[in-house]
């Protein structure tokens, strides 16, 4: 049987997947990433480090808000520049509005589909109106908060090095905290919609890998850390994380501990569930997500978890910055050059910015690792384990369950063709 | 003060990739002009399904975006809602940048909430990792500027 799925629909990008088996064996099993690769690291050469992170928000409208913030953390590492705790946390909150963007249309949009067996959500905009009414409710929702924050619904333009070119108004800040509040049946009646899927059955433990060095549940970080025992500070990330070139992909692959490892929500609900906000750990327990699960399926109801959590820890977050009231701050105009790393978890999973400036603060060089690029791997051993335990399964069937089981990564194939490490010297 | 909902003009696109930015570009220009009440110019960039929320609460939209017709580089083109409504999803043909333009469009067309709709689409010359328009893209944007402004005041009539 050979099952080849050209263009894999309801993921972000193009790839293809091919699985080949004969006579009950397994002969073939790939994720095959053909988009042509865009080198933008070229693009930051010698660009001054006030240039550098409005070049990287535009480089997916996916995760703009996450290459941004960890773009300017990775400046501000190399620069020397301390950040303010109000800066600190608008900036947690801008995340988690991504967050919340990314996780509710791959929850609704992309996997909501594979569940109510059908092709996409258009036939569900006719039979369950109030299905794609919620889901386009609470996606709104995600979206002011970025553009509250971040003064754009995508591609951010008010965080800069040091913090803010402008903030948000406390009326508008407000206005989410109301609109959070008001969200919460919708995400009660998301809870029980996923309650009721069937979630496949297939367990293979792997590394699971994200931050940690913060207090809560994993955003910003200073420590790597795995589920099999890695723990190094964020700047010694290419002592421990490998990546390497494939024939079959046009993005690279990645290792740690062993042959492939996972980042992401299931990663960082494995290595820190017991952080998560109230509401969310009463969701987790309630779906039956176990802290010791290594079903990669289950990355769906993780994404649900961390939606809970991200919707509850917003709302504090936003009392915290009221309480304490906003204030302009100076701007820091560092003068000198230096190397930094920095990394933030984003919807996907672990994301790394490093840079090094000269002594005009001009980039010299950039690296950047991606979180699907560090999925890659791991998808693909865990397609290579599932295929053969479901031979019996018709072809239509088996292909319908291999992909969602990629879905269930979140795949997001743009931004890892876009950035692969170029030195420039 | 006026209840009505915004007209938005929305540049899509994105600037690393040379042509395909060039309604950011233009969104930046028109940006800058003073506009009277009620009239948005926004950046929409590659948001995708964000762009839903920008059309589901305008009276109208007019989106601004680089467009491969198999014409002279730096063409103009005018496109209504109608003519948009016949492209499949996921067109090779229309936007060159993979913000699924065509999905977003009809899936605001199957909920009842596609305003009002014109798009001003230019021929790219080239769509490479490169910042800035080629000439005559650079060229054709004063062209662009002025159909829009035109538009606007039809919209308004």
């Amino acid at each position: 049987m050979k099952i080849a799925v050209q263009h894999l629909a309801r993921i972000e990008g193009h790839a293809h997947l091919v699985v080949d088996t004969a006579a009950g064996e397994l002969l073939e099993c790939r994720l095959e990433i053909v988009e042509s690769p865009r080198f933008f690291e070229p693009l930051l050469q010698g660009r001054h480090y006030s240039d550098v992170a409005p070049i990287i928000a535009r480089i997916c409208g996916v995760c703009s808000n996450s290459h941004t913030l960890v773009s300017l953390a990775a400046s501000e590492a190399a620069l020397g520049v301390r950040i303010s705790t109000q800066t600190r946390r608008l900036r947690k909150l801008l995340a988690f509005g991504e967050i919340l963007q990314s996780h509710l249309l791959q929850l609704y949009f992309m996997a909501v589909p594979d569940y109510l067996g059908v092709p996409s959500i258009f036939p569900l905009i006719q039979r369950q109106r109030e299905l794609v009414s919620r889901a386009l409710r609470l996606k709104k929702l995600a979206n002011d908060i970025c553009w509250a924050v971040g003064g754009r619904p995508v591609h951010p333009v008010t965080p800069c090095l040091g913090g803010f070119s402008a903030l948000p108004a406390a009326a508008a800040l407000q206005d989410l905290r109301r609109q959070l509040v008001a969200a919460l049946p919708d995400l009660e009646q998301t809870v029980e919609l996923f309650a009721g899927f069937e979630i496949p059955a297939f367990e293979r433990p792997t590394e699971y890998l994200c931050l940690s060095g913060e207090p809560g549940y994993p955003v910003f970080g200073e420590a790597i850390i795995s589920s099999d025992g890695i723990c190094v500070r964020v700047d010694e990330y290419l002592e421990v994380i490998e990546e390497y070139c494939v024939p079959h992909s046009t993005a690279k692959f990645a290792r740690a501990s062993r042959d492939s490892y996972m980042v992401g929500p299931l990663a960082r609900f494995r290595n820190a569930g017991k952080s998560l906000s109230p509401m969310a750990r009463k969701v987790a327990s309630a779906l039956g997500l176990a802290a010791n699960t290594s079903n990669p399926y289950l990355g769906l109801i993780a994404r649900l978890v961390e939606v809970v959590h991200c919707a509850e820890e917003s709302i504090h977050l936003i009392d915290d910055i009221l309480l304490d009231g906003l204030r302009s701050e100076p701007l820091p105009t560092p003068n000198k050059g230096g190397y930094g790393v920095a990394a933030i978890e984003a919807p996907r999973g672990t994301l790394f910015h490093a840079y090094r400036y000269d002594a005009n603060g001009c980039i010299l060089n950039a690296d950047c690792i991606i979180p699907t690029a560090q999925n890659l791997a791991n998808i693909e051993a865990d397609l290579r384990q599932l295929v053969p335990t479901r031979m019996h399964l018709e072809q239509d069937a088996l292909t319908r369950e291999l992909e969602t089981l990629v879905r269930a990564y979140d795949p997001c194939i743009s931004c890892s063709t876009h950035l692969l490490k170029v030195d420039f010297v | 003060m006026s209840e009505r909902k915004p007209l938005r003009i929305i540049g899509v696109g994105n600037p690393l990739m040379a042509d395909d930015g060039l309604g950011i570009v233009a969104a930046e220009r028109l940006a800058a002009l003073d506009w009277p009440p009620g009239v948005e110019v926004l950046d929409g960039g590659t948001g995708g399904l964000t762009l839903l929320d920008l059309l589901a609460g305008a009276r109208a939209v007019i989106l601004l975006d680089a467009v491969a017709m198999g014409a002279a580089p730096g063409t103009l083109r005018r496109f209504t809602a109608e003519d948009l409504s016949d492209l499949p999803a996921e067109s090779p043909g229309l936007s060159l940048h993979g913000s699924g333009l065509s999905e977003v469009l009809a899936l605001a067309r199957e909920l009842g909430s596609l305003p009002p709709l014109l798009l001003f689409g230019v021929e790219p010359s080239r769509v490479e990792v490169r910042i800035g328009l080629s000439p005559p893209v650079a060229a054709a944007m004063d062209e662009l500027l002025v159909a829009v402004l035109a538009a606007v005041a039809s919209f308004d009539q």
